[in-house]
């Protein structure tokens, strides 16, 4: 029943009013396709738009395929072997005529020399990194970075190392794809299981929640941050400036207080609340779609593997960092969700593998599609940070009355420590309050002042009884912005 | 009595001599009547060393006073006929207390009997193969059959299911078998051939004792993460199970589940030993009340280990797990004490529970050995002559008797002249039987080929399940009840009853007979219920070469080898333009399509191939009522587009392909079945995967080719590591769930690569080889990926100095299988004194056939340009053959063969 909203259609007469409900959920806009895969065991770890328009899919257990007629009908589709093999890829890059990939010991470029839709080349870019054995062990990417360089996350390993203890696990690295040189970007990773470069070149993470990882987040790359987790320190002394003189983190500590450790520690860009929104962020895609998958053009989709499925993040750049809220976007599919890609119809091909973790979903691995319907859904498009509050638009102008009622708006807002435990609750809360909420004259946005109103703290707003000037209520009502700068000025 | 001589008196026309020579031999005539002659069998009895061990005392004193009457048929002689009645109840208290002086008194027994160990032992009891000498042990047994006298009375289980398992360490003569049982199987045949025992009143006063397997709980739980979470919870089912696993006898659910095994475990010997668990989520095992095994937490497939100190005997033994959510297992292993850290299952028989039914034998009563008493036995064990057949270290036999060649049969006297003289051992021979064993004695000629053949079938009652020459088989009433196939499989009596014997020397390789006689190899009907068993070495070399003259063997007229036959008899085994021999039979331990018969890539070793091609010629004749097809009429083939429809050439292809045995390149049509959860099968094309790999690292590239030939590649170290024939590989160890198990390749026959790189740059001749420790790499060079050819084969690559380095390794075919055919190509600017290494071993000698022998398993042969001028040099204890490299234009080539 959680898919499912009220329409409450509101029929005035006199003071008298009766409000008369109607159904509508996610499935409404955002429709779920499913492929039929179960023939192959179809484990999608990577997946990518090539260049001839043909989605390319890679498994864990590791063939690679291409997709013909990928954009019909479902059963339609044929899975065309390319290579088989490799070990556990995470991620694809077409870049000068090769295909990258990440596998466990190495970044490697791959080429079909001849022409017959099979892969029969097969190179070491960089195997600078190391592999204890450990099945955690996992690399994503690589991502085509602004300076041309692939950039890859490695996870830690989690359990036995049966050949000792390896480097660079737990490390954002750049790899130039000609010298194969591998270079740290930032320490401190848990378990990346997502890398995207943004429109603008900036270069984001997921990671997932556990040790040194109270909830799960997305954070900005950036050279010589660290991220919180210490296995990879180990690693520090050939990683050069800044990282070679980093401590090993005090378990406990806030992290908004984290800086007084270590000035390099980075905030996540937007922390995912456990359970509230997911378990485990896997891939992501920016909708480059111009408005062909929807109203939400621009702004970040973020899958799930553990709740098998799709959130919504739109991020703004305050005082230099990147940050902003998280919503859900779409439930439902299959199976949990490693990868997302936008396929050349616009529509989002959702690759799944519960890999031997439980999650939502009754199936073991799949591809699924969401196509949009062309229903604009109502929602909330926007939300940006202001000094004593936020500012949210919609998708569809509102209905004055109920919006402008800062008792329809109620939350609370809580934080995070860096601990050594297995993830970590929601610390430090405290109610919110909305003093006041305007109305734009255009009924396209709200103006929020929120009491307090906390840097380091994510804040989670629920906006009851809003609806749009058809008096359909919101599809998602609750967003959850995670507000480490408090801006200075107002930006309208 | 000698139910093979029997069936070979009625059934056949052997003449009495025949019959009363196997008569000779199995009664052991010569062991007392000297003969210089070595035709006579001389079957050695019982080995008594540890009789006391084994056998009650009363039992032994009743056998001792009266042997045909407390088990009838015996072979053992009465001497004791001619002592007069006082003497004798003295002589046999004397010989018990001997007797049981040797390892006794038998020992109460510590384990006992379970009501499902009663019904699996029936069940082996009945199917395996014991009703065809034994007859059923239900009913009273007719004639024909050897008795097995009163067991519940004589032994116990342990010492039972010990003599089971390894008949011929107590009876060498080889005429009890092995039949190849596991020791729970062992135990169970003996708690259904004791059953008596559990009547016994003694069995009834007795508390309960150990019995086979553990105690298992089943929990539930709200949420469950802590051993502590199990103080609290009661069970929701309990049961036993065999060992550690997820075999248990109830349902469990996936989630918020909880297991904790109990009972106790035996330990052989004082020693170290290291055990583990495998398992998501947590698992905690206590030995002797002591956590030894702490894999506590939330987490997916994980190996923890622990040590611990055990004295030889029982401890107890606890174990819990858990599974919270997500995926579950669990497994157990130990090192068995070695040290060397290889961990291998703990076996089920290892396990042991409270809660059994004591079984102790019928009439057994405590006993004290009188020295005195048992030193007047080993007198009259030696005076008698018992020492005579049963042989005892320091006991030599006192009885004389007249050497064979002066015996008189027809004088009145001696072992023949029956009830009259009690003076003499009595066999309680039939009349019958002292005709054919006078017979034999008057008539001292040599016998055909044909004739031993028959005594030694005779002998060791092989007719009890095999017929040959329209003597023998199971009787028809034992086929029906008792002999059946795995499941309901078409294959008709063919699957039911073992094969008659018609021929079989000119059938079978002499080696192939010999193995299916005296190991477990080559035991190809695996859908047949009865096991061939096991007769020892006794008499085996003679056997053979019998048969195989009675049957006029051919010597095995050898096809051959015409490495283009292997394609068109691999088309003409499968599906496609092909007789579609894989719908029947199974092929390199692939299934058959429909029916279980037998895998023909095992005919190569059993075959004559001019049996194998007479047989396909006309299958019927040599199986009548045979479900094989008669595919080949006279020369014409059905396929005439092939071998220019040649049936002898197409015959003789398929020949050549089997001769790939377990390597052979598995042909068109066949469903991938294997064994293993997520096997790699290359059938088509050659498969490259990348993985972990046991013994090889976390940066392995395995190839496996479907000539059925396999490599893999160290791109951490840089090196070829193995190389192996047959099956390929199973991915589960790192592909399924979240898991990290370093598995071996599917296959046992492997060959480890010389430690080390392939080439090195060394500054002398004499310079050591780069060396290889756990966590290397970059020693054979830097890695550089591979390319696939048109038959999607890959070279490798790296780059050593200045020199890039591709190495291809490739099947090469030969009969017994694939081999390795390695090319190591180098080109570039050499920046020093490049060498490779050939071999290593700790013998490396020239082959007569060209090459090398290295440690006697390897053949390896080099080629090249320039040609490799290799040279031997001693290291570190071992002989290793270096190849120069030298460089012509920045180029050398090097081409290396490896056959085993």
């Amino acid at each position: 029943m959680q898919l499912l909203k009220l329409i409450a259609v509101s029929l005035s007469l006199g003071t008298l009013s009766m409000a008369v409900a109607a159904e509508v959920s996610q499935s409404d806009y955002y429709e779920i396709e499913t492929l039929p895969t179960e023939e192959l065991r179809m484990e999608v770890g990577a997946m990518m738009l090539r260049e001839d328009g043909r989605m390319m899919v890679g498994t864990r257990t590791g063939e690679i395929y291409l997709l013909e007629n990928a954009y019909g009908p479902p059963e339609e589709v044929e899975f065309k072997l390319w290579a088989r093999g490799i070990a556990q890829p995470l991620g694809f890059v077409e870049h000068g005529g090769w295909i990258y990939t990440a596998q466990r010991g190495e970044l490697t470029r791959m080429k079909d020399s001849d022409g017959d839709d099979v892969g029969d080349v097969f190179e070491t870019v960089s195997d600078d990194w190391e592999i204890s054995g450990n099945y955690h062990e996992y690399n994503f990417g690589p991502r085509l970075g602004p300076d041309g360089s692939l950039w890859v996350t490695t996870n830690k390993p989690f359990g036995g190392e049966p050949y000792g203890r390896a480097h660079w696990r737990g490390w954002a690295v750049k790899i130039d794809p000609e010298t194969g040189k591998m270079l740290p970007v930032s320490a401190g990773l848990r378990s990346p299981a997502g890398i995207e470069n943004s429109p603008w070149g900036d270069m984001f993470y997921t990671d997932n929640q556990g040790e040194w990882c109270n909830a799960s987040k997305l954070s900005h790359l950036e050279f010589g941050d660290y991220h919180g987790h210490p296995h990879g320190l180990i690693t520090k002394s050939f990683a050069g400036e800044p990282f070679s003189n980093f401590p090993n983190p005090v378990s406990g500590t806030y992290m908004k207080d984290m800086h007084l450790q270590n000035p390099h520690f980075k905030m996540p860009a937007v922390w995912f609340p456990y359970d509230k929104m997911g378990k485990s962020p896997s891939g992501m895609k920016w909708d480059l779609t111009e408005g062909r998958f929807g109203p939400f053009a621009g702004q970040l989709f973020v899958a799930d593997q553990h709740h098998a499925n799709v959130m919504r993040v739109m991020l703004e750049k305050i005082d230099g960092h990147w940050q902003g809220a998280c919503v859900r976007f779409r439930d439902g599919f299959q199976c949990g969700i490693i990868r997302i890609c936008f396929g050349q119809d616009d529509s989002l091909f959702v690759g799944q593998s519960n890999a031997g973790w439980g999650g939502r979903g009754n199936r073991p691995w799949g591809i699924q599609r969401l196509r949009w319907n062309k229903q604009v859904p109502f929602e909330i498009h926007n939300v940006q940070a202001l000094p004593k509050g936020f500012k949210l638009t919609f998708t569809q102008p509102v209905a004055p009355q109920a919006a402008s009622d800062p008792d329809n708006y109620s939350g609370e807002s809580y934080t995070y420590r860096l601990e050594s435990r297995y993830g970590g609750p929601e610390s430090d809360k405290q109610p919110l309050r909305v003093s006041s909420a305007v109305v734009a004259a255009d009924r396209r946005s709200v103006i929020l002042q929120v009491e307090p109103f906390r840097a380091g703290y994510v804040h989670e707003l629920k906006l009851d009884g809003l609806t749009n000037q058809d008096g359909v209520v919101l599809l998602h009502d609750t967003f959850y912005y995670t507000l480490v700068k408090i801006p200075r000025q107002i930006a309208l | 009595m000698v139910p093979g001589v029997e069936r070979l008196a009625t059934e056949g026309q052997a003449a009495p001599e025949i019959l009363g020579e196997v008569l000779i031999g199995e009664l052991a005539c010569v062991r007392c009547h000297h003969t210089e002659s070595s035709r006579y069998r001389n079957a050695p009895a019982p080995d008594l060393s540890q009789v006391g061990a084994r056998v009650s005392p009363q039992y032994l004193s009743r056998y001792l006073s009266d042997p045909h009457g407390v088990k009838p048929g015996t072979l053992m002689p009465d001497l004791l006929g001619l002592l007069p009645p006082g003497s004798k109840s003295q002589a046999v208290e004397d010989l018990t207390h001997f007797l049981v002086s040797m390892g006794g008194p038998l020992p109460a027994s510590r384990s006992g009997g379970s009501p499902g160990e009663l019904a699996r032992g029936k069940e082996l009891y009945e199917s395996i193969g014991c009703v065809a000498c034994h007859g059923s042990n239900e009913e009273e047994l007719g004639p024909g059959f050897t008795p097995l006298g009163d067991l519940a009375a004589k032994t116990t289980i342990d010492a039972l299911s010990q003599f089971l398992l390894n008949p011929h360490d107590i009876r060498a003569a080889g005429r009890m078998p092995s039949l190849w049982l596991e020791p729970e199987e062992a135990r169970a045949v003996s708690v259904y051939l004791l059953r008596k025992q559990l009547e016994s009143p003694r069995s009834r006063a007795a508390a309960p004792v150990s019995i086979a397997g553990l105690h298992v709980e089943y929990f539930e739980f709200d949420s469950v993460s802590q051993l502590t979470d199990f103080n609290s919870a009661e069970p929701v089912q309990k049961g036993t199970a065999d060992n550690v696993s997820f075999n248990l006898p109830f349902n469990r659910r996936p989630n918020q589940f909880g297991l904790r095994f109990q009972g106790e475990i035996t330990i052989a010997e004082d020693g170290e030993y290291e055990f583990a668990t495998n398992s998501d989520d947590g698992s905690w095992m206590y030995l002797a009340d002591e956590l030894v095994v702490d894999n506590g937490g939330t987490h997916g497939m994980r190996v923890v280990r622990g040590k611990h100190a055990l004295k030889a005997g029982v401890h107890s033994f606890e174990l819990f797990y858990f599974n919270a959510g997500g995926p579950s297992g669990l497994n157990i292993a130990w090192d068995a004490g070695r040290g060397d850290g290889r961990l291998e299952p703990i076996p089920n028989h290892m396990f042991s529970r409270s809660g059994g039914l004591p079984m102790f034998p019928i009439g057994q009563e405590d006993f004290a050995v009188n020295a005195t008493r048992a030193a007047a036995g080993k007198t009259r064990f030696r005076e008698l002559g018992c020492a005579s057949c049963h042989q005892l270290p320091g006991v030599s036999s006192a009885r004389n008797a007249p050497a064979l060649d002066q015996l008189n049969p027809n004088s009145g006297e001696g072992c023949l002249s029956g009830e009259a003289r009690p003076d003499y051992p009595d066999y309680r021979l039939g009349e019958e039987q002292m005709l054919w064993i006078a017979s034999s004695l008057e008539n001292l000629t040599e016998p055909a080929a044909a004739d031993s053949v028959r005594q030694t079938m005779a002998s060791f009652n092989c007719y009890a399940c095999h017929r040959r020459e329209n003597i023998g088989g199971p009787t028809v009433d034992l086929a029906a009840r008792f002999f059946a196939s795995h499941g309901e499989i078409d294959l008709g009596e063919e699957g039911k009853i073992p094969p008659a014997l018609d021929q079989v020397g000119f059938k079978l390789k002499p080696s192939a007979l010999e193995s299916i006689l005296a190991t477990r190899e080559l035991h190809v009907r695996d859908y047949m219920k009865t096991r061939m068993p096991q007769f020892g070495k006794a008499e085996l070399a003679d056997f053979v070469r019998q048969v195989g003259e009675a049957d006029d063997f051919t010597g095995g007229g050898d096809v051959p080898f015409e490495e283009s036959d292997v394609a068109v008899g691999r088309q003409l085994v499968g599906i496609n333009k092909g007789f579609a021999c894989i719908t029947c039979h199974g092929i390199a331990g692939q299934k058959a399509l429909a029916i279980p018969g037998i895998d023909i890539a095992m005919s190569f070793d059993r075959l004559n191939p001019d049996w194998f091609k007479a047989f396909l010629y006309n299958p019927a004749k040599f199986i009548p009522g045979t479900r094989m097809p008669r595919f080949w009429a006279s020369d014409r083939s059905l396929f005439t587009d092939i071998q220019g429809g040649d049936s002898h050439r197409q015959i003789e292809s398929i020949w050549t392909y089997l001769s790939l045995k377990q390597s052979l390149p598995l042909p068109e049509g066949i469903v991938l079945s294997g064994g293993a959860r997520m096997e790699l099968v290359p059938v088509q094309a050659p498969i490259v995967h990348r993985t972990f790999m046991q013994d090889v690292g976390p940066r392995a590239i395995l190839v496996g080719f479907p000539e059925r030939l396999n490599v893999a590649f160290d791109a951490n170290v840089v090196r070829l590591a193995k190389v192996w024939r047959g099956r390929f590989f199973d991915h589960s160890g790192v592909e399924s769930g979240r898991t990290d198990r370093f598995l071996g390749p599917l296959s046992e026959d492997v060959i480890d690569l010389p430690p080390g790189p392939a080439i090195a740059q060394l500054a002398t001749p004499q310079s050591t080889w780069p060396a290889v420790v756990k966590i290397s790499r970059n020693i054979g060079g830097k890695f550089e990926g591979y390319r696939l050819d048109r038959q999607k084969r890959p070279d490798f690559r790296y780059r050593l100095g200045g020199v890039r380095i591709i190495e291809k390794p490739e099947p090469a075919l030969l009969p017994g299988g694939a081999v390795l055919k390695r090319s190591l190509r180098l080109e570039g600017e050499p920046d020093g004194n490049y060498y490779f290494l050939a071999a290593q071993g700790a013998e490396i000698a020239e082959h007569p056939e060209g090459g090398y022998r290295v440690d006697s398993k390897v053949r390896m042969t080099l080629g090249g340009v320039p040609v490799p001028e290799p040279f031997l040099r001693r290291s570190n204890g071992e002989l290793q053959l270096l190849v120069p490299v030298r460089f012509a234009n920045g180029t050398a080539s090097l081409v290396q063969r490896i056959e085993w």
